[in-house]
């Protein structure tokens, strides 16, 4: 055997060495995803269970949901129709918040099914906040319905107000969840509140922005103004140019009409 | 451009030898390493025919043979031609001497020279005014005429070498600076070179009204980068004038050597040691009463035929300045030390070298016309330079030098009432900058008959970064943190060619090629992420190219006159803060600034028309030049809003101006000189003109020898400048001014001097229209300084 053969052998051993040793990785067990999610509360009922899941502790704002609705011990449905409703019971009245349905199928990722819905109050002596959980099973068409009681933490992302054209509204900060230095991705929605228990979403209004720094007097340059992507989601790019505290300020038209003007504080680090 | 006269300086001084000679036929000594003999006579070389270089050689031998023409010879007669090593043209008047006066001739206005060969075993000598002198073996003249090349002298104290002018040494304004002056208060009375002065300590120059990016400053041939993004520190603040023997001005592209900015170049060099001065050293010390300055310097050094060594250390210290008219300026001061040491080896076989660091601290410098003070600058620069000298049978001189330099900068409004000022009030915003250059210069000069080629090479990495903290008076109120320059990082490769041919004794042909590479990044991701927020559709990381050319054709009529028609075409690359600075203050606007990594290269296209003209024995001489200077894809600043700008490209601009000097020396002990600079600038894009333009400028200096003592007036006129730029800056109107200034320097001992000096005698207040804020100038400045040499 000449060098170069043995060479060509020992490169070969090794390759063959990493090759086990990242086999050995893809034996490893991947983590459960759901582990990463805040279980929000686990509620039985005749024969099913209902887990509602959060991807973080439920706060003034927009709140992503997930729920696994399992059918004696184990048999997780794969398809199941949810229905939630938020309701913030304040003694003299209640009222809903806007909501996104949980789709029928489980999703990709969790494999839970996935909704959202916008508190738009804090919990606390103002009221306590519900979600009323519908579910049907349609492979046995059992219905039930089970309340979940939450806790919703203040926050400053949420803005209700009524427009000039004397229609009351939220907007939603969604993203960027901690705005960077740089350009961000920015998410808002935007809702309407035809009645105490009805917030359609709003798609035909236009949506302008202004970042501002107060103590700089100064905003940034070349943001991108949120357009509508259906659903009540409006998505756009805001920057900012440094750390420190900044105001973006949101204009609310209907045309060339100035609706209302609000805006979003922001400490950037 | 011929060899500079740095160059030749320089190597008159590390050589032992300080003659270039080069031998039509083949020396029959080789005792000196100038000598060089062409290929058709030489059967070493005639082997190597395929080598280009050497057919090059031939050809080139062959076309000084035609030019030079036959010239006496013979067994008994020693001949040849005396040239200047710098500008290869023929010098009239050298002294040819034997050993004793039978033996001695001088060279005509063709520089050609006849002697009888000496009838003993002895040498003879050659001396020229300005010039190196040497001996040489008769030897070496073997019958065939020898070209000779003399090393312009080194000036005992700093000298400043213009390139605008056609023959540096027969134009009025290259003389050597008197004794009297420092470099500084020298530079500022040339012709096209203005000083911006943002406060009472640092300066920095202006060729032709362009400053900044548009000018090099390099230190010994270093590249060296401000790390303050204001411009607070310029590169020439972080050397002393005191050690400088040197300073190279190129205006406008005449010379690619120091770069191939529009402007042209300013390179500072040090003084250095020789090998054969045993122990020296100097103490000067001086004080200013205005601002209470004082400076103590001391030099020393040890050298003998193989090793030197020489420290040299610089204290100053100032307080707050006074301007004319009486108003004390606060925060004026400052406190700098310099400390360099430079040690050399002359190595067996023709080669020496140097290792130099140069460290410079500066603290507490206020700077009244800014918002911001220096808290702390400093830098240091280290190099070794190696230089061989004739190592082929083409290269006269080869240089190698290794540097790298690193600088730092603080600065702070801490001192400053920030609650009351228009920009970014209620807030204390303290800066950071660094930057640091590593990289690799290659010189080499090749003589060749008539035809020299200065070829250089300049290799190096900059890295630059800074930062800003905002911190509110308000504790509400969160502080801001800002990137001005994220990690930017340039790689340049800037190669150039200086050549000469000297065509005939008057006329000569210059011509050159230069040409710029860079790649260039930047590696905060943040940083990289905001810029492409202010221009989407540029990369921050690119490589971007430029080539230069020039050419320029001269006529010389012995010293009597001479005339000379310079022609350039070029780009710059934008700067690393023009490409990448972010929140960039500008005081000249008040504007915030963005750099724009997008900017294409600054096209330049220039024309220099100088001449000159000088009477029988020196009595009067005078000097002009008409410059023109067409810049395409201009850089400057464009507001962006009420408070921000960027860097944009715009059509054109337009320089354009004339320049004069002259002088009158009625009797040997009586000098006068004059001079006057007007510069035109207009920005061709937007119909205005171009900001921070000097205006009309006329010097009038009478100097006057006694014995030992010196005596000096000097009136500096400047013009009201009207002409001011408004849609891209807030440029303020300045008022005309006359200055006076006298100055007196007493050599009581060959070892002793006593200088004194009383600047702006009537105590007028004025304001440089290059200064930045209005900043006026010192007031009256009664200054003394004694230097002591031991």
């Amino acid at each position: 055997m000449n060098t170069l053969q043995s060479h060509i052998i020992l490169i070969i051993i090794i390759a063959l060495s990493g090759l086990l040793i990242s086999g050995c990785d893809l034996n490893t067990n991947n983590p459960d995803p759901v582990d990463d999610l805040f279980e929000l509360a686990t509620s039985s009922i005749d024969n099913y269970t209902v887990t509602v899941y959060t991807t973080e502790p439920v706060s003034v704002g927009y709140n992503l949901l997930y729920f696994d609705v399992k059918r004696g011990a184990n048999d997780r449905l794969s398809s199941a129709e949810i229905t939630v409703t938020p309701l913030m019971d304040m003694d003299a009245h209640s009222h809903s918040a806007p909501v996104w349905q949980p789709g029928p199928e489980r999703d990709a990722f969790y494999q839970l099914f996935g909704g959202a819905f916008i508190a738009t109050m804090p919990s606390g002596d103002m009221g306590s906040w519900q979600l009323i959980i519908d579910v049907t099973d349609p492979q046995t068409g059992t219905s039930f319905s089970l309340p979940v009681d939450v806790t919703v933490a203040q926050s400053t992302r949420v803005k209700v107000f009524t427009a000039s054209n004397e229609q009351r509204y939220i907007l939603t900060w969604i993203q960027p969840a901690e705005p960077k230095v740089g350009s961000n991705n920015l998410v808002v929605t935007l809702h309407r509140r035809e009645s105490m228990m009805s917030f359609p979403a709003v798609d035909d209004l236009s949506i302008e922005i202004r970042p501002w720094m107060e103590s700089m007097g100064h905003g940034s340059s070349n943001n991108e103004h949120p357009a509508s992507t259906g659903s009540g989601f409006y998505q756009g790019r805001v920057n900012f140019n440094m750390s420190g505290d900044w105001r973006v300020y949101f204009t609310l038209k209907d045309g060339a009409e100035d609706l209302y003007e609000t805006w979003f504080d922001l400490m950037l680090n | 451009m011929p060899l500079s006269i740095h160059e030749a300086q320089l190597a008159s001084r590390l050589s032992d030898i300080p003659l270039n000679i080069y031998a039509t036929q083949q020396p029959q000594s080789h005792e000196t390493p100038y000598a060089s003999t062409p290929y058709h006579l030489n059967p070493d070389i005639r082997e190597n025919r395929e080598n280009p270089v050497m057919t090059l050689t031939a050809l080139l031998s062959l076309l000084m043979l035609l030019w030079t023409g036959p010239l006496p010879s013979g067994p008994d007669t020693l001949s040849g031609t005396i040239y200047d090593a710098e500008t290869l043209r023929p010098l009239h008047g050298a002294h040819i001497k034997g050993p004793n006066q039978q033996y001695a001739t001088s060279s005509g206005t063709d520089g050609s020279f006849a002697l009888v060969r000496p009838d003993c075993p002895c040498r003879i000598l050659i001396t020229m005014t300005g010039y190196q002198n040497r001996e040489m073996d008769p030897a070496l003249f073997t019958g065939t005429p020898v070209a000779v090349y003399l090393e312009p002298r080194t000036g005992l104290l700093s000298e400043v070498v213009i390139r605008s002018a056609p023959v540096p040494d027969a134009s009025p304004r290259s003389y050597t600076n008197s004794s009297l002056e420092s470099t500084e208060q020298f530079m500022q009375r040339l012709n096209g070179l203005s000083m911006i002065k943002r406060a009472n300590y640092a300066w920095e120059p202006s060729l032709r009204g362009m400053s900044d990016s548009r000018v090099n400053v390099l230190i010994d041939g270093v590249t060296m980068v401000s790390a303050c993004v204001d411009r607070m520190d310029p590169v020439t603040s972080y050397v002393e004038t005191e050690n400088l023997e040197k300073v190279d001005v190129s205006m406008g592209n005449i010379s690619f050597e120091n770069g191939n900015r529009p402007g042209g170049s300013v390179n500072l060099i040090t003084a250095r040691p020789g090998f054969d001065a045993g122990y020296y050293g100097e103490f000067d010390a001086g004080y200013q009463h205005n601002g209470n300055v004082q400076k103590y310097r001391v030099m020393s050094g040890y050298s003998n035929h193989r090793n030197a060594l020489q420290v040299a250390f610089t204290l100053r210290d100032a307080g707050n300045f006074t301007a004319g008219g009486g108003e004390r300026l606060g925060l004026s001061g400052y406190t700098k030390m310099n400390l360099k040491v430079d040690a050399g080896r002359d190595f067996a076989g023709g080669s020496r070298g140097w290792l130099t660091w140069i460290g410079d601290l500066a603290l507490d410098a206020g700077y009244p016309a800014l918002i911001m003070d220096t808290d702390k600058a400093r830098s240091h620069l280290i190099s070794y330079e190696h230089e061989w000298r004739n190592p082929g049978s083409l290269v006269s001189v080869l240089r190698v030098k290794p540097y790298h330099t690193r600088v730092d900068h603080w600065m702070s409004d801490y001192n400053r009432d920030v609650t009351t000022r228009d920009v970014m009030p209620g807030m204390y915003m303290p800066m950071f900058g660094k930057t640091r250059t590593t990289g690799i210069r290659l010189e080499s000069t090749l003589i060749s008959g008539r035809h020299l080629v200065r070829a250089t090479m300049n290799l190096h990495r900059l890295d630059a970064f800074a930062d800003m903290l905002m911190e509110p008076v308000d504790e509400q109120v969160s502080p801001m943190y800002l990137i001005n320059i994220g990690d930017a990082v340039l790689n340049n490769a800037y190669v150039s060619a200086d050549h000469s041919w000297l065509m005939s004794p008057a006329w000569s042909l210059n011509t050159g090629l230069a040409l710029d590479l860079s790649g260039r990044t930047l590696n905060d991701p943040v940083a990289a992420d905001l810029l492409t927020i202010e221009f989407p559709d540029a990369s921050t990381g690119r490589l971007i190219a430029a080539a230069n050319l020039k050419a320029g054709l001269q006529y010389q009529s012995d010293e009597a006159w001479g005339i000379s028609l310079n022609m350039s075409g070029g780009s710059r690359l934008p700067s690393h803060i023009e490409s990448y600075g972010y929140y960039i203050y500008n005081p000249l606007d008040d504007l915030f600034y963005f750099g724009n990594p997008g900017l294409k290269n600054e096209q330049s296209t220039q024309v220099n028309l100088s001449g000159y003209l000088n009477g029988d024995n020196r009595i009067y001489g005078l000097e002009a030049s008409l410059f023109v200077n067409h810049i395409r894809n201009y850089i400057g600043g464009r507001a962006t809003g009420d408070l921000f700008a960027a860097y944009t490209n715009y059509d054109a601009a337009l320089y354009a101006g004339v320049e004069a000097a002259g002088y009158l020396n009625p009797w040997p002990s009586l000098g006068l000189t004059f001079g006057l600079a007007r510069v035109y600038a207009q920005n061709l894009h937007l119909d205005e003109p171009l900001p921070m333009i000097p205006p009309l400028e006329a010097q009038f200096g009478l100097e006057w020898k006694v014995s030992l003592l010196t005596l000096a007036a000097q009136v500096r006129h400047a013009a009201a400048q009207r002409r001011i730029a408004s849609a891209t800056t807030l440029e303020t109107p300045s008022e005309a001014f006359t200055v006076i200034g006298v100055r007196g320097t007493w050599n009581l001992h060959p070892n002793f001097q006593l200088r004194a000096e009383i600047e702006n005698i009537a105590d007028a207040r004025y304001t440089e229209h290059t200064s930045p804020g209005n900043f006026p100038s010192p007031g009256r400045n009664a200054q003394i300084q004694i230097l002591i040499r031991f």
